[in-house]
C-alpha cells in the first residue's frame, strides 16, 4: 500500500475521525458534540472501506448515521429544554481524566509500536465482501444472527416499555 | 366389686358433687341452689340408710367386713425403701355403716336446718358448698381402709372445718379462730404422719388389715417402745382433731363459725373422727399407749368440765361440753372400753348436735344473742325448742331412760374395770374423774337449762355497750337487720318447720329405746353387739413373738417355746379371767389375757358404774336446783368467795395464756434467735461471700472493660477507620468508578510494562 | 518515513486506540448522560476498527461478522440506553450523572 494517494486520503479521513472525536468529547455543547460525532461516525466508516469491509461501511453509515445518531438527538431534545438552557455540560474528574487519557494512549501505543509479533497473514482480504458475508451468515454464523434478531426484538420492547408515555392517573 | 362398695362411693361423691356445683354456679340457681345441697344430701342419707339397713339390720353379723381397694400410685421400687405402691380403697363393716348412716343423717339435717339459720347470708350459696366439701372429706375417713387415705381425708376436714369456722371471715375474731383451729390440727397432724410413716417404714403398708396381720404376726423388728411412740403419735391426729388435752384450745373458738356448723363439725363428725380413727388403730395400740390415752381423756373430761361451769356463752358451754364428752370417749377407748366409747360418740353426736341447733334456735331467735345471762324465760315461747333441748340435755347429763346414760355408763364401767385390772392406784383416778366430770356435767347443764329456759327474761338487764357489740355482729345476717334488737321479747318466736325438723330427729334418737331395749344396759342392744372390742395384735404374744425376732432366736423355735412361757406367766392372772370368759352372755372372748381381763372387770362393773353415775347426777343436778332455782346458795356470792378458783374456771384453765407465755413467745423469742443468727451470721457469711465475690467480679470487669474490650474495640476502631477512608470510595457516581476501572486498566500496563523492562 | 507512507495495521490500530481513549474519557469526565453514551458510540467504533483490521490482515471473516453483530449491538444499546436516560429524566428531572447518586450508603 504505497500509493501516495492512497495514503493521504487515509490520513485524511484519520484525521476527520480523529479531530472529529476529539470535538465529541471536548466540545461543551451537546448538539455540537452530536453533530461532530456524525463525521466521526462518516471517517470510521471510511476507514472501513480502507479495511475492504465495504458492506460494514454501509451498515456503519445506515445503522450510525441514520439511526443512533439520530436517537442521540432525539434523546439530546428530549432531555434538555432547548429553548431555556444553554446546552452545555459541565466535566467531573478532568484531571485524572486527561492523564490517564493521555496515559492510556501513550501506553497503548507503546504496546503496538513495540511488540513486533503481528504477523500478517499471506491472504489480506481484498475487494468485495458482501458475497462472502452472505455466506458466512446463512452458514457458520447463522445462530448469531438469529439470536441478534431476538436481541433486538427484545431491545426493541424493552425501550418501548421503558419510554412509553405514563399517565398520570391510572385509568386503566 | 360388691355393690354395697359402689353404693358407698356414690355416697362418698355425692356431696363433693354438690360441693363443686354449688361453688361454682350458686349464684346462678334459684335459692343459691341450697335445694340442690339439700336434695343430693338426701340422696346420700336414702343410700347410706340403704347401706345400714343391709349390714346392721339383715346382716346382723359382728364380723361383717368387706372392702375394695385399687392401687393408686405404683411407685415401683423406690431406693432405700423398697417396693412402694399407693392404695385406696374402700372397706364397709359395721362401724362403717353406722358412722355412713350418722355422719350422712347428721349433715342432711344440718343442711335442712341451715335453710332456716343461714337464709339472707350473702355467702348462702358458699356455705353449702363448704358443707359439700366438708360432709365428703368426712365420709372419706368413714369409708378408708388405709392409713394413708385416711390422711389425705383428714387433711381435707381440716381444710373444710377452716373454711366453715371463718365463714363470717369478716370478723378478726372469726379469722383468727379458723387460723387458730388450722394450727392446733396441724400439730396434731404431723405427730399423726410421723406415726404413719414409723408404721410404714416396717412393713412398706399403709392398709390396716395387713398393718395388723404383721403386728400379730410380731414382724415389728424395732423394739416396743417404738411401737409405743408410734401409737401416741397417731394418737395426737386425734388429740388435734378431737380438741383433747392439751390441743383443746381451738374448739371453743371454732364457735365463731355458723351455728348449724357448730353441731356438724364440733359436736357430731369431724371432732368424731379423731375418736373414729383411735377405733380404727385400736388394735394395734400397747397397754402403754393406752394409758397415756386414757389419762389425756381422763383430764380432759374433767377440766373442759370444770371450765363449762362459768362459761356464760351459751355455745362456749357446749363447747367445752363437747370437749369434756370427746375426753369420755378418748377416755373409753384408753381403758379398752371400745365399743362403749364408740356407743358414745355416735349417741352424743345426736344429742350435742341436738344441743347445738337448739342453741341455734335459742340464738337465732334472740337476734344474736349469745350471753345466757341476758336470756331466761324462753320456756313460754319456744316449746318446741325447750323440749328437745331438755330432752338432750338429759341425755348429756346421763339420766336413766336415754341414750346418753348407757354409753357414759358402759365407758365409766369399763374404766372402773381397767383401774381394777391395772392394779388400783394412780389408776383409779380416772374413774374418779370421770365421775366427777359427770357431775359437773348434770351441774352445768342443769344451769343452762335453767338460764335459758325458766325465770324471767333478762333482756333488758344487759348493758347497752354489750349491745353495741352485738350489733356490730349481726351487721353479718342482714336479714335480721329489720328486727329490732332493743325491743323487748316479742321478737323471739319459735322458729320454722326446717328448723324445728331437725330438732324433734335428734332429740328422737336420744331415747334409748333406739339403741337397747332395756334402759339400764346398752351391751343388751344391737349397737353394742355389733361393734364389739376387736382382738389386739399387740398383746403380749405378739409382742414376745416379736421380741424373739428381733433378738434372732428363730420363728420357729420361738413359736414353739413362748406360747407356754406366754402362757404360764399370765395364767395367774387367768386364772381369775378364764371361768368368767364365756359365763355372761353377749361379752366377747379375748385371747389377749389383759383385754380378757378388762371385759370382764367392765362387766362386773356395770351395776356399781351405774349406781355411782346414778347419784353423781342427781348430785349434779340436785346442786344446779340449789344454787340456781331455789338460789339457797347464791352464786355470785360464792364466785366471790372462792374467786382464785373461779376466775381459774372462767379463764379456762388460763390455757390460752399459758400457750401465749410459752409457746407464741417462746416461739417469738426463738425466731428472733434465729433472726439474730441470720442477720449476723448467715448473712455475714453470706456477704462475706458476696464481698470477695464482687470484688473479684471487680477485676473480672476492669479486665473484661480494659484488655478485652480494649482489644475488641481496636479492632472496631481500625475497621472504622478503614472503613471511614474506604467509603469516600464509594461516591455512587458510576463516573469515579470508571476512573477506578481504568486506572486499574492503566495500573496493569504499568505492571506490563516493567515486567518487560526486567 | 516508509513506515508512515506504508498503510499497515499499526495505523488502524492507532486511530482505534485514539478513540478508546476519547470515548473512554468522556464517559469519565462527561456529566450528561447523553455525552457518556456517545462516548461509548465512540469506544464500540474503536472496537470495530480493530475488528475489521485484524480480519483484514489476518485474511478471514471473523472480525467482519463479529464487527456487524457489534453495530447491531450498538443499536440495541443505543435505544435501550436512550429510554433509560429518558426515565432518568422523568425521575431526577435531571440528566446530569453526578448527582443521581441516590444508592449511595
Amino acid at each position: 500500500m504505497s500509493n501516495p494517494t492512497y495514503t493521504v486520503i487515509f490520513y485524511l479521513f484519520a484525521a476527520i475521525t480523529v479531530f472529529s472525536a476529539a470535538f465529541v468529547v471536548f466540545s461543551r455543547n451537546v448538539i455540537y458534540s452530536a453533530f461532530s460525532l456524525l463525521f466521526t461516525f462518516f471517517g470510521v466508516a471510511a476507514l472501513y472501506v480502507f479495511l475492504s469491509a465495504d458492506f460494514i461501511a454501509v451498515t456503519q453509515v445506515v445503522v450510525y448515521v441514520g439511526g443512533i445518531l439520530v436517537l442521540l438527538l432525539f434523546g439530546v431534545m428530549f432531555t434538555n429544554s432547548i429553548m431555556f438552557t444553554e446546552l452545555k455540560t459541565d466535566v467531573l474528574h478532568i484531571v485524572p481524566g486527561t492523564l490517564l487519557l493521555f496515559g492510556m494512549i501513550g501506553a497503548m501505543l507503546y504496546t503496538f509500536y513495540t511488540t513486533h509479533g503481528w504477523m500478517p497473514s499471506d491472504v489480506t482480504l481484498q475487494g468485495s465482501i458482501v458475497e462472502r458475508i452472505g455466506f458466512e451468515t446463512m452458514s457458520r454464523y447463522v445462530l448469531p444472527f438469529e439470536m441478534a434478531s431476538i436481541l433486538l426484538l427484545a431491545a426493541l420492547i424493552g425501550a418501548a416499555f421503558l419510554a412509553r408515555f405514563e399517565k398520570p392517573d391510572n385509568n386503566e | 366389686m360388691h355393690s354395697l362398695i359402689q353404693l358407698s362411693i356414690v355416697v362418698l361423691l355425692l356431696p363433693l358433687l354438690s360441693f363443686v356445683i354449688l361453688i361454682f354456679f350458686n349464684r346462678r340457681l334459684p335459692r343459691s341452689g341450697d335445694f340442690l345441697g339439700v336434695g343430693i344430701l338426701g340422696t346420700a342419707f336414702a343410700l347410706s340408710a340403704y347401706i345400714f339397713w343391709t349390714v346392721i339390720v339383715q346382716t346382723y353379723d359382728p364380723a361383717f367386713r368387706i372392702a375394695w381397694d385399687f392401687t393408686w400410685i405404683d411407685l415401683g421400687k423406690v431406693p432405700g425403701v423398697g417396693p412402694l405402691q399407693i392404695k385406696m380403697g374402700v372397706v364397709i363393716d359395721n362401724l362403717t355403716a353406722i358412722m355412713l348412716a350418722m355422719v350422712t343423717l347428721i349433715s342432711l339435717l344440718v343442711h335442712l336446718y341451715s335453710t332456716g339459720y343461714m337464709a339472707g347470708d350473702k355467702n348462702y350459696g358458699r356455705y353449702f358448698a363448704f358443707l359439700g366439701i366438708f360432709t365428703f372429706s368426712m365420709l372419706g375417713i368413714v369409708l378408708s381402709d388405709n392409713l394413708f387415705s385416711i390422711y389425705i381425708f383428714w387433711e381435707l376436714v381440716g381444710l373444710s372445718s377452716y373454711l366453715l369456722i371463718g365463714f363470717f371471715f369478716e370478723k378478726d375474731s372469726a379469722a383468727d379462730a379458723q387460723k387458730k383451729a388450722f394450727l392446733a390440727n396441724r400439730v396434731g397432724d404431723i405427730g399423726m404422719w410421723l406415726g404413719i410413716l414409723i408404721l410404714y417404714s416396717q412393713f412398706h403398708t399403709f392398709s390396716f388389715v395387713e398393718i395388723n396381720a404383721n403386728l400379730a404376726a410380731g414382724k415389728f423388728a424395732l423394739s416396743n417402745a417404738w411401737l409405743t411412740a408410734a401409737g401416741i403419735l397417731l394418737f395426737m391426729g386425734c388429740v388435734g382433731k378431737s380438741a383433747q388435752f392439751p390441743l383443746h384450745i381451738w374448739l371453743p373458738d371454732a364457735m365463731e363459725g355458723p351455728t348449724p356448723v357448730s353441731a356438724l363439725i364440733h359436736a357430731a363428725t369431724m371432732v368424731a373422727a379423731g375418736v373414729y380413727f383411735v377405733a380404727r388403730i385400736f388394735v394395734m395400740l400397747t397397754p402403754d399407749a393406752l394409758h397415756l390415752i386414757a389419762f389425756v381423756g381422763a383430764s380432759t373430761a374433767f377440766m373442759a368440765a370444770t371450765i363449762a361451769i362459768t362459761q356464760n356463752d351459751i355455745k362456749r358451754v357446749l363447747a367445752y361440753s363437747t370437749v369434756s364428752q370427746l375426753g369420755y370417749m378418748v377416755l373409753g377407748l384408753g381403758v379398752g372400753a371400745y365399743s362403749a366409747a364408740l356407743f358414745h360418740l355416735v349417741t352424743h353426736a345426736f344429742f350435742k348436735a341436738c344441743l347445738f341447733l337448739g342453741s341455734g334456735a335459742i340464738i337465732h331467735a334472740m337476734h344474736h344473742e349469745q350471753d345466757m345471762r341476758w336470756m331466761g324465760g324462753l320456756r313460754k315461747h319456744m316449746p318446741w325448742t325447750f323440749a328437745t333441748f331438755t330432752l338432750a340435755t338429759l341425755a348429756l347429763a346421763g339420766l336413766p331412760l336415754t341414750s346418753g346414760f348407757m354409753s357414759k355408763d358402759a365407758i365409766l364401767a369399763g374404766a372402773i374395770g381397767f383401774a381394777k385390772v391395772e392394779g388400783g392406784g394412780i389408776f383409779y383416778l380416772i374413774p374418779v374423774l370421770g365421775f366427777f366430770s359427770a357431775m359437773l356435767t348434770a351441774f352445768y347443764m342443769g344451769r343452762q337449762i335453767w338460764l335459758v329456759f325458766f325465770g324471767e327474761s333478762r333482756t333488758h338487764l344487759k348493758p347497752a355497750e354489750d349491745h353495741h357489740g352485738h350489733d356490730v355482729h349481726d351487721a353479718h345476717h342482714g336479714a335480721h337487720d329489720d328486727h329490732d334488737c332493743h325491743e323487748e321479747h316479742h321478737g323471739v318466736h319459735e322458729v320454722s318447720w326446717n328448723m324445728r325438723a331437725p330438732l324433734v330427729i335428734l332429740a328422737a334418737l336420744s331415747v334409748f329405746f333406739v339403741y337397747s331395749p332395756d334402759p339400764l344396759d346398752g351391751a343388751k342392744g344391737w349397737f353394742m353387739k355389733m361393734i364389739q372390742t376387736p382382738e389386739t395384735v399387740v398383746g403380749e404374744a405378739s409382742l414376745q413373738k416379736a421380741a424373739a425376732l428381733r433378738s434372732g432366736v428363730a420363728p420357729l423355735i420361738a413359736e414353739a417355746v413362748l406360747p407356754p412361757a406366754g402362757h404360764a406367766e399370765t395364767d395367774s392372772h387367768a386364772a381369775a379371767a378364764a371361768p368368767s370368759h364365756a359365763a355372761p352372755a353377749g361379752v366377747h372372748t379375748f385371747a389377749d389375757p389383759r383385754q380378757a381381763e378388762i371385759a370382764h372387770a367392765a362387766h362386773a362393773a356395770h351395776f356399781p358404774a351405774i349406781y355411782i353415775s346414778s347419784i353423781m347426777v342427781v348430785l349434779g343436778i340436785s346442786m344446779a336446783f340449789i344454787v340456781y332455782v331455789f338460789r339457797i346458795i347464791d352464786p355470785e356470792k360464792t364466785a366471790i368467795s372462792i374467786r382464785p378458783l373461779y376466775l381459774f374456771s372462767l379463764n379456762k384453765w388460763y390455757w390460752d395464756e399459758i400457750y401465749e407465755a410459752t409457746f407464741i413467745k417462746g416461739s417469738i423469742v426463738l425466731s428472733k434467735v434465729f433472726a439474730w443468727f441470720d442477720t449476723n451470721i448467715v448473712d455475714g457469711l453470706v456477704n462475706g461471700v458476696a464481698f470477695t465475690v464482687k470484688k473479684f467480679a471487680f477485676a473480672n470487669g476492669s479486665f473484661d472493660k480494659y484488655v478485652v474490650d480494649g482489644l475488641v474495640n481496636f479492632t472496631a476502631f481500625s475497621v472504622n477507620t478503614t472503613g471511614a477512608v474506604l467509603r469516600k470510595l464509594q461516591t455512587g457516581k458510576v463516573q469515579t468508578y470508571v476512573v477506578m476501572l481504568i486506572l486499574a486498566v492503566f495500573g496493569y500496563f504499568v505492571y506490563y510494562f516493567t515486567r518487560l523492562v526486567y | 518515513m516508509e513506515q508512515l507512507t506504508t498503510i499497515g495495521l499499526n495505523h488502524y490500530l492507532t486511530i482505534s486506540a485514539i478513540l478508546l481513549c476519547l470515548g473512554l474519557f468522556a464517559v469519565m469526565t462527561r456529566k450528561n448522560a447523553i455525552v457518556i453514551l456517545m462516548g461509548v458510540e465512540l469506544i464500540l467504533n474503536a472496537a470495530n476498527i480493530n475488528f475489521l483490521a485484524f480480519s483484514k490482515y489476518n485474511g478471514g471473516m471473523e472480525g467482519v461478522m463479529i464487527s456487524l453483530f457489534v453495530i447491531v449491538l450498538a443499536a440495541a444499546e443505543a435505544a435501550i440506553a436512550l429510554a433509560i436516560v429518558i426515565n432518568i429524566f422523568k425521575i431526577f428531572k435531571s440528566v446530569d450523572v453526578s448527582s443521581i447518586d441516590s444508592m449511595k450508603e
